[in-house]
């Protein structure tokens, strides 16, 4: 004979409430729980993503002078650059009187920061001093060894543009320019929207025969001579400069502040002696 | 398999992984400060990479900076302890996923080349990435004083 089942003591419905109510606080905690951390981790995905974001904005944005120019599609300074040549002759590499008794061979990189300070704060001196006067030839030679140390090719580009803007007899200006709105070493700048906007900023300069010449066999010779120039002279970094007689041997310019004219006026007036 | 044996094998395969890691950019840095050409003989990009603007950061060197990011990594998941030691590590590595991201846009986008070293650190932050948001997901669920006291 069995016994009928008996209710729940008071005591046995207080322990079971009890345990029902630590149950429900437990899940209770556990989803908050959850959420809190579904929370974090979302939270730390989205810092992150901001984080990458900018840094990548950083890294490949351009708010500098060669972005501007490539965005407005006329660099700056094409008419004090058309001044700074007028009545000089061009011809090719050359900039003044091929007949000078003295001649200076200019070793530049087109992405080179430091051929800027030179192109900035020194050429002029030279040019007004030296080539307007026509007491000296002036010659630019393109080398292009930044790309080996970037892994870009911002050199051999503009360098082949400016060879191509000789055939206009605007290398001068092209090269002048470049320099004045050159961009960040390493950041892919060059460009053909770039260099279409240096083009641009010269006065009756065929830019689109330009873009074409530059891929020319003829422009890549001149890079090619450049190379073969500056291997002869052992020039190892840019600007380098040689001066000497016309057509005989030239000999580097030594410097120690590229944005000094008197240490380069010294190394021409020098050579202007031995060679009246 | 318990949460508790699962988090204690992420654990251990998220401290191999930093190790490798550790191994890696230790490599780079040696390097560096030794001026020698990387080993690089699948791509020969290490160089040119290793050489570049982008090899270093607001002037520190990158590989210092990855040496320094898993070393922090591993000894978060080595000294501290419960929420902590899935919390920090997960957030570290996602900062370093993120600096791993910018380095890659840097490598492929902006340098044109790339180093094998470069992509075998940038996989292995990744999985330690992976592995640290799985694992604070999956981490058991922490104790409720306040409940388990109530009566």
């Amino acid at each position: 004979m069995s016994t009928p089942p008996q209710p729940p003591t008071k005591k046995e419905r207080r322990d079971a409430a009890r345990e029902a109510r630590v149950e429900a606080e437990q899940a209770s905690a556990a989803s908050a729980q959850r959420k809190r951390r579904l929370a974090i981790i979302l939270g730390s995905i989205a810092a992150a993503a901001v984080i990458a974001i900018i840094l990548i904005a950083v890294a490949g944005g351009g708010n500098d002078a060669a972005s501007t120019a490539a965005k407005t599609g006329k660099a700056k300074g094409g008419a004090d650059t058309a001044a700074e040549f007028a009545g000089i002759p061009q011809a090719g590499v050359g900039l003044g009187n091929p007949k000078a008794k003295v001649t200076v061979v200019e070793f530049i990189d087109a992405q080179c920061p430091i051929c800027k300070a030179f192109s900035n704060d020194t050429f002029p001196t030279i040019n007004q001093n030296y080539i307007r006067t026509g007491k000296i030839y002036y010659q630019f030679r393109t080398l292009h060894f930044l790309d080996n140390n970037n892994g870009g090719t911002d050199s051999i580009r503009g360098a082949q543009f400016l060879n191509a803007a000789g055939f206009q007899n605007k290398m001068a200006n092209a090269t002048s320019l470049l320099y004045r709105n050159q961009g960040t070493e390493g950041t892919g700048y060059m460009t053909d929207k770039f260099l279409r906007s240096i083009g641009n900023a010269i006065p009756g300069f065929n830019t689109e025969k330009a873009m074409v010449d530059r891929n020319t066999p003829k422009a890549k010779a001149l890079v090619a001579t450049a190379d073969a120039l500056g291997a002869r002279y052992s020039v190892d970094g840019t600007p380098t400069l040689l001066v000497g007689p016309t057509g005989g041997t030239l000999a580097k310019i030594n410097y120690t502040n590229v944005s000094s004219p008197a240490e380069f006026q010294a190394g021409i007036d020098a050579a202007l002696k031995l060679n009246p | 398999m318990t949460a508790e044996a699962t988090d204690r094998r992420l654990r251990t395969a998220l401290i191999a992984l930093c190790a490798v890691g550790i191994a890696i950019a230790t490599y780079l840095v040696y390097i560096h400060y030794a001026g020698i050409k990387p080993i690089c003989a699948a791509s020969g990009g290490c160089e040119i990479v290793q050489s570049s603007k982008w090899a270093k950061f607001v002037g520190i060197p990158v590989a210092d900076i990855g040496l320094a990011g898993y070393l922090t990594i591993m000894a978060s998941l080595l000294f501290l302890k419960g929420e902590l030691n899935r919390l920090v590590p997960m957030c570290l590595a996602l900062g370093g996923l993120a600096f791993t991201a910018y380095l890659k846009y840097a490598e492929f986008v902006l340098i044109k080349n790339y180093c094998i070293w470069c992509i075998a650190s940038a996989i292995i932050m990744l999985c330690i990435t992976v592995l640290t948001v799985w694992r604070y997901v999956r981490a058991p669920p922490q104790a409720a004083p306040a409940a388990a006291a109530a009566g």
